[in-house]
């Protein structure tokens, strides 16, 4: 029993979060080129690059995306920078080295994006973040047996499905992705703008894909509660430093116990995210189709759950001004609520925990 | 990271269970309920037989006769007799008791009663609050007067948990005046009081469950001996402090894993009925993540304590989270079971267990701090904000 982090995952931590308090905040994050520039460092740092088929340090990528969503970072590296390109390689597709890393010399392909968990047939309308940015997209579908949803969710006996095609426009596909969603001039979500081409699907083995869609749910979680401590430490600070009656309103005990839950909210799914993460690289090497992972669906419902439910508690703390759309708060409110739904949003993974309770 | 045992937990893990299969939790006699903390009754046997193994001096210094085994191995050892709804009761209240005494305690006392402790022959109680000195312990009226070689105690304790049975009491006192002392938190001094000592009296105040978990502890001019001092005079509550932390971990490390246990109960009770209940297993697994996400917290806080590192706010928080978690099972039991939930023996549900919890889990966000204190201290010492110890200037209430 070890709750340190290694001394590479504190460099890893440490070199992350200086990249993210002083590049971060150069990137216009409503200015498609700045994203990609700073989505272009984050590559050439290489951690975008830490998940592959072959080793799956799950915790190291789960650190570098909690302290990125805890820096205010609203690039979607963990599904983008991170199982992209490992749903890429299981099929590989990055035999040519188009597809990892950037290309600084002509912007391509520097990023990659997934549409999770969904029927390929329903590809078309799904909406994901980065579509905007991503010049190719990696679509990872799985579509259920019939009578599943009868009997519950799960991801057991699924058909896992990938295609890649090209965001911008190329051979049979028509064009940019579609926004769909916008945030003070920040693209949020995009629909894919035509259906995949049916021959751009290639079935993918179900444990990898499983285990890309699970890797997926872990750093969703991860992200959660890195955007959920930027609240927490953002309430704590401005608690401390509003005064109304003549004192601090951090010394009201109706403002110190909602800051003390959201505390005990964010620390249960932080343990839980990191314990999920070393659970799933341990199952990683003999992983078989329908394997479940309790930790991995706790972690990612229950941050989904109280990491959202925490920062929405972080505008009752802040008050007025946190309701106005100058202040940052509602942006990463947003943000928790996309990362929520990907990989699987609460119910789901709740659906998932009671399909093997039931079989036990 | 690392979050499973190491291979001398583990194999300490496996002893644990071949010793409760050779002879399975119900068999052994209570003689004390269970408070609800996740410990399970008070069986002197069951603890004797802890103590025969070597279990109750687990990680004591080999000079006070324990194995000198590394705290890990004793969250092993706690974790699987909750996992087992095993009657251990006292045992961390013992191990606090001898930790202290290692740490604070006079030749004298040490040999008195380290041996005790490890054969399970001796256990204590603790006497802070008073009917007057709650949540406020330093408004504690309880007095010790120097008399020669001895200390003349009077004052009204309560709310001290199994104190009937227990062999001694650990009373705080005031030994100096606040004046003297300099603040109120001085001139209070911790005793060790044999229960048998002549003036002390004790009265068990019978609880909502029916059962007696505390009791009232009047002392009527008690005599006690200046050895029986714990630690240094008048800087009892200092040394109370040290402890504290360390308390709170042990007094709540065991709920987690015996609320996974209650809920595996009742998961099997009511099992037949679930898949027409959606919204109830649907509780019942996000009730089952909550246990081990805390579980997996409270690991961490025990990690925290073996390596020296402050902990702040952890044992406020922790504590209060557990409690309060508990009482979210013991609604879901309800929700499940109805009134049935308040039948006791024969033909109780589940033997009467869930009625246990969900009587018990009233007093746990009361017991040994209060969920609202709790919650103050995590947002002064944890994070940093303001003590609101006095109203702005030119405050008024408005009412008389």
């Amino acid at each position: 029993m070890d709750f340190a982090l290694n001394d590479d995952q504190e460099q890893l931590v440490r070199a992350v979060a200086r990249w993210v308090d002083r590049r971060w905040p150069a990137a216009d994050p409503s200015s498609v080129p700045g994203r990609r520039a700073a989505w272009a460092e984050l590559a050439a740092n290489g951690w975008t690059g830490l998940l592959t088929p072959s080793s799956l340090a799950v915790l190291d990528a789960a650190l570098v995306v909690e302290t990125l969503a805890h820096g205010r970072c609203s690039l979607p590296v963990g599904p983008g920078g991170m199982i992209a390109p490992l749903v890429a390689a299981i099929i590989g597709l990055d035999a040519d080295g188009r597809h990892n890393g950037p290309r600084a010399d002509d912007g391509t392909d520097q990023l990659l994006c997934v549409v999770d968990g969904r029927d390929p047939a329903a590809a078309a309308t799904t909406v994901a973040r980065g579509l905007e940015l991503a010049d190719r997209v990696v679509v990872l579908a799985a579509t259920a047996p019939p009578g599943t949803a009868a009997s519950g969710w799960s991801l057991a006996g699924r058909q896992w499905w990938t295609a890649e095609v090209a965001a911008a426009g190329d051979e049979g596909w028509p064009g940019p992705a579609i926004e769909v969603a916008q945030d003070e001039g920040r693209t949020m979500l995009c629909r894919l703008a035509a259906p995949v081409p049916a021959g751009a699907w290639h079935r993918l083995d179900p444990a990898p894909g499983e285990l890309a869609w699970l890797a997926g749910a872990v750093l969703g979680a991860a992200e959660l509660v890195g955007l959920a401590r930027a609240v927490l430490d953002s309430c704590v600070a401005y608690a401390g430093q509003r005064v109304q009656g003549g004192r601090p309103i951090g010394g009201h005990q109706a403002i110190q116990h909602r800051l003390a839950d959201m505390l005990g909210a964010v620390e249960r799914a932080r343990y839980l995210t990191y314990a999920a993460a070393v659970d799933l690289a341990e199952a990683a090497p003999g992983f078989h189709p329908g394997q479940v992972v309790p930790s991995v669906h706790r972690a990612k419902a229950l941050a989904a759950r109280d990491c959202v439910a925490a920062i929405r508690s972080g505008h009752q703390v802040m008050g007025a001004i946190a309701y106005s759309a100058e202040h940052e708060l509602h942006h990463l409110h947003k943000q928790a609520v996309v990362v929520a739904s990907e990989h699987g949003d609460a119910t789901r993974h709740w659906a998932a925990l009671e399909t093997a309770a039931a079989a036990r | 990271m690392e979050f499973g045992y190491p291979p001398s937990a583990q194999r300490l893990r496996a002893d644990v269970q071949a010793f409760l299969a050779e002879r399975p939790p119900e068999t052994w006699p209570h003689d004390a309920m269970d408070g609800g903390y996740g410990t399970g009754a008070y069986s002197f046997e069951f603890l004797r037989a802890l103590g025969a193994r070597g279990w109750i001096g687990l990680t004591w210094p080999s000079r006070w006769g324990g194995a000198g085994r590394p705290m890990i191995d004793q969250l092993a050892l706690m974790e699987e007799l909750a996992l087992a709804g095993a009657p251990f009761g006292p045992l961390a209240g013992s191990d606090q008791w001898a930790q202290s005494l290692i740490r604070e305690g006079n030749p004298t006392l040490q040999a008195d009663l380290l041996p005790r402790i490890a054969a399970g022959e001796a256990l204590a109680w603790q006497g802070y609050s008073e009917p007057d000195a709650g949540s406020d312990l330093l408004a504690l009226t309880t007095r010790a007067r120097r008399d020669g070689d001895e200390y003349r105690i009077d004052g009204h304790k309560i709310w001290s948990s199994e104190a009937g049975a227990c062999t001694h009491g650990m009373v705080l006192a005031r030994t100096t005046g606040v004046e003297e002392a300099g603040s109120r938190a001085g001139g209070l001094t911790m005793f060790v009081v044999p229960n048998d000592a002549p003036g002390l009296t004790l009265r068990p105040i019978v609880s909502l469950t029916g059962e007696v978990y505390h009791y009232e502890a009047f002392l009527d001019d008690v005599r006690v001996p200046a050895w029986r001092i714990m630690g240094r005079e008048n800087e009892g509550f200092r040394e109370l402090l040290k402890g504290l932390d360390r308390d709170r971990f042990w007094g709540r490390f065991c709920k987690p894993p015996a609320l996974a246990r209650q809920l595996s109960l009742l998961r099997r009770h009511v099992a037949a009925d679930l898949a027409g209940q959606p919204a109830m297993a649907r509780r019942l697994v996000e009730l089952e993540a909550e246990v081990d996400a805390t579980r997996l917290l409270f690991h961490r806080f025990g990690w925290l304590l073996d390596q020296g590192i402050p902990t702040p706010y952890e044992s406020a928080l922790y504590k209060t989270m557990a409690d309060e978690l508990g009482q979210r099972v013991a609604n879901l039991a309800l929700d499940l079971l109805g009134s049935d939930i308040l039948l006791d023996g024969p033909g109780a549900p589940l033997g009467g267990a869930m009625r246990q919890l969900y009587l018990t889990s009233v007093g746990q966000t009361i017991a040994g701090g209060t969920s609202e204190v709790l919650r103050t201290t995590v947002a002064t010492r944890g994070l940093g904000l303001p003590r609101n110890d006095a109203p702005p200037a030119g405050a008024r209430g408005r009412h008389p």
